[in-house]
C-alpha cells in the first residue's frame, strides 16, 4: 500500500473550499467505531496526554474526553465512544453511544461532528454501524484507519470512491503511526460546513409501509426525521427501551409493523440486518480492490504457532514468566534508586524537625508508610509495560482465546475472562465489565471470583515479602526462584478463580454456559507513544492513591501507633524503650488481641495489624508495617528500609520473626483475601444494590476470608511438617 | 502546644479525609449510581 496516500481527503462531490466552521467556539467531536478498529490509539494521536477519563452520569461506563486545539487557539474536544458493531441492540455500552449522538445524555450535549473510526481491512463489518450513524442527521467524517494492515493483507480500499458512496468526507489514517491525523482535523473543520449526510439505499416497498407509522411516532416525539427513520427500523428487533422508553404508543405501532412484516414474507427481528447488508455489498463491491495472493497472511502464520492446542498454552506460560521474572530483575535497580530516595528524604525530614511528635509523624508515619508503598512503582511500571505491549501487538485476544477452553471446561462464558483480565490491573473495572454478559448467573459467578485475580494493589505486598526472603536462586538456568514464586501467585489465584466459579456454576448458580465469539485482530507493532500513555496513566494512579488514601492512612496509624504514651522504663535501651512504647499503643494493643487469631498461621501480632488495616487497600499492609517499624525503630538511628528492618525482626528468645515460609503463607493469605473496600462497594452495587447486594458482598468477603485463612493455615503447618521452619 | 496542635490538626484533617472518602464509597454502592471506580478507588479504567 503507498504510505504517500495516506492522509488523502477524499470530498468527491462535497465543497472541500468550504470554510472552516466555528471557528471562534469550541468544537465537539465524538469519536466511534467498532472494537479494535484502532480507535483508542487515533483518540490519543488526536489528543495526546490531555485526557479524562471518568463515567456517564448515572452509568458506569467509561467516559474518555480529551482536547486538541486549533491553529486559532480554540479548544476541540474529542469524547471517545465506547465500541460498538452496531446500534441495534440494547447493551448499555450501545445505549450510551446512541444517547450521546442524538444528544440525550444528560450534561453533554451532541457532538458538532462525529468521527467514524473505520478497519481498512474489514470494511464489510464496520460498515453496519457506519449506515447507521449515517442517518442520525449529523455531520460526519470517517477515519479510514489501519490502511497499512490492510494493504499487508492485500486489501486496499478506494477512499475516493468511498466518500461518494457515503457522501461524506473520507480520511485514510494509521493511527499507530500517527499518519493522516492533521487531514483529519482538517477534515473535522469543515464537516460541519457540508451537507448531511443520509441513508444511502431504499427500502423495499413493504417494509417502508410497515414503518412509517413507527416513524411518525418517533417524529411526533421530536425526534428527527432521519434519526426516526433509523430507530424505527431498530424498533423491529428490539423494544422501545432506555431512550425510547415511554413513547406513548410507540410499542403499540411497533407491534403492528412487526405483524405486517411477518404476513408479508419478512422475518421482522432481521429484516433491518438484511437491507442494510445489502447496501454494505454493494459499497464493498465498487470501494475493495483485493490483490496480491490468497495464500495464508503473516498474522495466520503467528497463529498456526501461537494458537497451537499444545504450543499456545506453553508459548503463553514461558511469556509470563519472562515479565514475571523481568519485574524483579529490572526493577530492583530502580527500586533501590527508589528506596535510596526515600530514605534520603526521611533522613533530610529527620534533620530539619525538632525532635518530638510532629518529626515522628512525617519521618516514621508518613515517609515510612507512604515510602514503603511508592518504591513498588518500578514494578508496577513493568508489569503494565508488558501488559499494554502484550495487547497492543494484538496477543492478548489470543490469550483470552487459550483461555476460553479452560473457561469453557468451567462451565464460565468466555465473555468472563475480559473482566478476569481486568481484573490484574484492579478488581473494580474487572466487576463493572462483567456487565457485557448476559446471562445473570454466569455474571454473578465472574463477579464472585474476579477480586481472585491478583490485582496491581498485591504487587506491594508481594514483591515486598519475595524480595526480602525468597532468594534469587537460577532455576533451570534462565529463570529465577523470585519470579516463579511471583508466577505461581498469579497462577495460584488464577486457577482458584476458575475452580470456584467451576463450583459456583455446578451449585449456586447453576445454568448453561455459552460459546462466546471472539475476534482476533491482526498482529501489529505497538504505538510506543500509546503504550506511554497506557503506563503513565496506570503509575499515576498508583502515586495517587498512595498520594491520597495511603497518605490519610498512614497518618492515622501513626496516631494510633504512637498513642497513649508509655511511661519509658529505665535501665533499658532506647529500641527497647521504643518496643515497649509500641506495644502499649492503642495499635499495639489492638495487634495483640487479634495474635490469637493470626497465631496459627505463625504471624506475630504485627503482622496481624498490617492484615487487619489492609481490609482498606491491600498495599496498606506495607504501609502499616512502614509505619510500625518506622515508629518501633530508634529514632536517632538513620531510616532503614523496611526490608532490612524485617529480615532483622527478632523475637523475645532471638529467633527470627519471618521466614520464608510465613512470607509464603502471607502471600497466600494475600492470593485469597478480600481485602479492598472499593470492590466490596462495587459488588454491593453491582449484585442489585440494597439489601441483595450486601449479602452477596458479605457471602463473597466470607467465603474468601474462609479460603484465604485455610490456604494460609495449610501452607504454614504443612510446610513446618515437611521441615522447613527457618 | 503549637506542635501538639499541628499533630492534633494533621491527624483529624486525615480522619475526615477518610471520612469523606468512605462516605462517598457507602453512597455509591447505595444509589448504584454516579460514582463508579474512578470515585470509590481512584482506579478509573478498565
Amino acid at each position: 500500500m503507498e504510505n504517500s496516500s495516506t492522509g488523502s481527503l477524499a470530498t468527491t462531490g462535497l465543497a472541500p473550499e468550504a470554510g472552516p466552521a466555528q471557528l471562534t467556539s469550541q468544537l465537539r467531536v465524538a469519536l466511534i467505531g467498532n472494537p479494535n478498529t484502532g480507535k483508542s490509539t487515533l483518540f490519543n494521536a488526536l489528543t495526546g496526554m490531555r485526557q479524562r477519563v471518568g463515567n456517564y452520569s448515572g452509568v458506569t461506563v467509561e467516559r474518555v474526553e480529551g482536547r486538541y486545539r486549533r491553529s486559532n487557539g480554540t479548544a476541540v474536544s474529542v469524547l471517545d465512544l465506547p465500541g460498538t458493531y452496531s446500534l441495534s441492540a440494547t447493551s448499555p455500552d450501545e445505549e450510551i453511544a446512541l444517547t450521546v449522538l442524538l444528544g440525550l445524555a444528560p450534561d453533554l450535549p451532541a457532538p458538532d461532528v462525529v468521527v467514524l473510526v473505520v478497519d481498512a481491512s474489514n470494511l464489510e463489518r464496520n460498515l453496519f454501524v457506519v449506515s447507521q450513524i449515517l442517518e442520525l442527521g449529523l455531520p460526519v467524517v470517517i477515519a479510514l484507519n489501519q490502511v497499512d494492515t490492510a494493504a499487508a493483507a492485500g486489501i486496499r480500499v478506494d477512499s475516493v470512491e468511498l466518500a461518494m458512496q457515503l457522501q461524506v468526507q473520507v480520511v485514510e489514517t494509521v493511527a499507530t503511526k500517527g499518519q493522516g491525523i492533521d487531514v483529519l482535523k482538517r477534515a473535522i473543520e469543515r464537516a460541519s460546513a457540508l451537507p448531511l449526510p443520509e441513508r444511502s439505499f431504499e427500502l423495499p416497498a413493504p417494509l417502508f409501509r410497515a414503518v412509517q407509522p413507527v416513524e411518525a411516532v418517533l417524529v411526533q416525539a421530536g425526534f428527527h426525521p432521519s434519526t426516526a427513520a433509523m430507530e424505527a427500523l431498530r424498533l423491529l428487533a428490539i423494544a422501545p427501551e432506555g431512550h425510547l422508553a415511554g413513547i406513548p404508543g410507540l410499542e403499540g405501532e411497533a407491534e403492528r409493523a412487526r405483524t405486517a412484516l411477518e404476513e408479508a414474507g419478512y422475518n421482522a427481528r432481521a429484516v433491518e440486518a438484511e437491507v442494510r447488508y445489502g447496501w454494505i455489498a454493494e459499497v464493498v463491491e465498487a470501494t475493495v480492490h483485493r490483490f496480491g495472493s490468497a495464500g495464508s497472511s503473516r498474522t495466520d502464520r503467528i497463529d498456526a504457532v501461537l494458537l497451537h492446542r499444545v504450543f499456545g498454552p506453553l508459548i503463553f506460560l514461558l511469556l509470563m514468566a519472562i515479565v514475571f521474572q523481568s519485574i524483579f530483575t529490572w526493577a530492583e535497580p530502580l527500586m533501590t534508586a527508589v528506596e535510596g530516595l526515600v530514605g534520603g528524604v526521611g533522613n533530610l525530614a529527620g534533620s530539619a524537625l525538632p525532635e518530638g511528635d510532629l518529626r515522628s509523624l512525617v519521618v516514621d508515619g508518613v515517609i515510612a508508610g507512604v515510602g514503603s508503598v511508592v518504591i513498588f512503582l518500578p514494578q508496577i511500571v513493568i508489569l503494565f509495560l508488558f501488559i499494554g505491549f502484550l495487547e497492543a501487538t494484538g496477543y492478548m485476544a489470543r490469550a483470552a482465546f487459550i483461555m476460553d477452553r479452560f473457561m469453557r471446561g468451567v462451565g464460565l462464558h468466555g465473555r468472563s475472562f475480559i473482566p478476569m483480565l481486568s481484573g490484574y490491573a484492579c478488581a473494580v473495572p474487572g466487576i463493572m465489565a462483567t456487565r457485557t454478559i448476559e446471562n445473570p448467573k454466569d455474571r454473578l459467578a465472574t463477579i464472585m471470583v474476579v477480586p481472585l485475580m491478583s490485582c496491581s494493589a498485591r504487587i506491594p505486598v508481594y514483591t515486598l515479602l519475595i524480595g526480602t526472603f525468597i532468594p534469587p536462586i537460577a532455576v533451570a538456568g534462565i529463570f529465577n526462584l523470585q519470579g516463579l514464586t511471583l508466577l505461581a501467585m498469579y497462577f495460584l489465584g488464577t486457577a482458584a478463580a476458575l475452580v470456584v466459579a467451576g463450583i459456583f456454576k455446578k451449585t449456586l448458580l447453576k445454568g448453561p454456559s455459552q460459546p462466546m465469539i471472539m475476534e482476533l485482530p491482526p498482529y501489529r507493532l505497538p504505538n510506543l507513544r500509546s503504550l506511554l500513555l497506557t503506563v503513565s496513566h496506570r503509575a499515576g494512579l498508583f502515586l495517587r492513591r498512595a498520594g491520597t488514601i495511603i497518605f490519610a492512612l498512614t497518618i492515622v496509624l501513626w496516631a494510633l501507633a504512637t498513642y497513649p504514651k508509655t511511661e519509658v522504663v529505665a535501665d533499658v535501651t532506647d529500641g527497647a524503650a521504643q518496643e515497649q512504647q509500641l506495644a502499649g499503643s492503642i495499635l499495639g494493643r489492638a495487634g495483640q488481641a487479634v495474635e490469637p487469631i493470626v497465631r496459627p498461621l505463625g504471624y506475630d501480632w504485627k503482622i496481624g495489624v498490617s492484615i487487619i488495616s489492609s481490609f482498606a487497600a491491600r498495599e496498606v499492609f506495607v504501609a502499616t508495617m512502614g509505619t510500625i517499624y518506622g515508629v518501633g525503630s530508634d529514632a536517632d538511628e538513620t531510616s532503614v528500609a523496611l526490608r532490612e528492618q524485617l529480615l532483622a525482626e527478632t523475637d523475645a528468645a532471638g529467633t527470627p520473626v519471618y521466614t520464608p515460609l510465613i512470607a509464603v503463607s502471607l502471600m497466600v493469605f494475600y492470593v485469597f483475601a478480600m481485602m479492598c473496600v472499593s470492590t466490596n462497594a462495587v459488588v454491593v452495587r453491582e449484585t442489585g444494590g440494597g439489601w441483595k447486594g450486601v449479602k452477596w458482598a458479605a457471602f463473597q468477603f466470607l467465603w474468601m476470608f474462609v479460603l484465604a485463612y485455610s490456604a494460609a493455615f495449610v501452607v504454614y503447618r504443612g510446610g513446618l511438617l515437611l521441615g522447613f521452619a527457618a | 502546644m503549637f506542635e501538639s496542635l499541628t499533630v492534633v490538626a494533621i491527624v483529624l484533617g486525615a480522619l475526615g479525609y477518610l471520612g469523606v472518602r468512605v462516605s462517598r464509597t457507602v453512597r455509591a454502592a447505595r444509589t448504584a449510581k454516579e460514582g463508579g471506580c474512578g470515585e470509590s478507588c481512584g482506579c478509573s479504567d478498565t
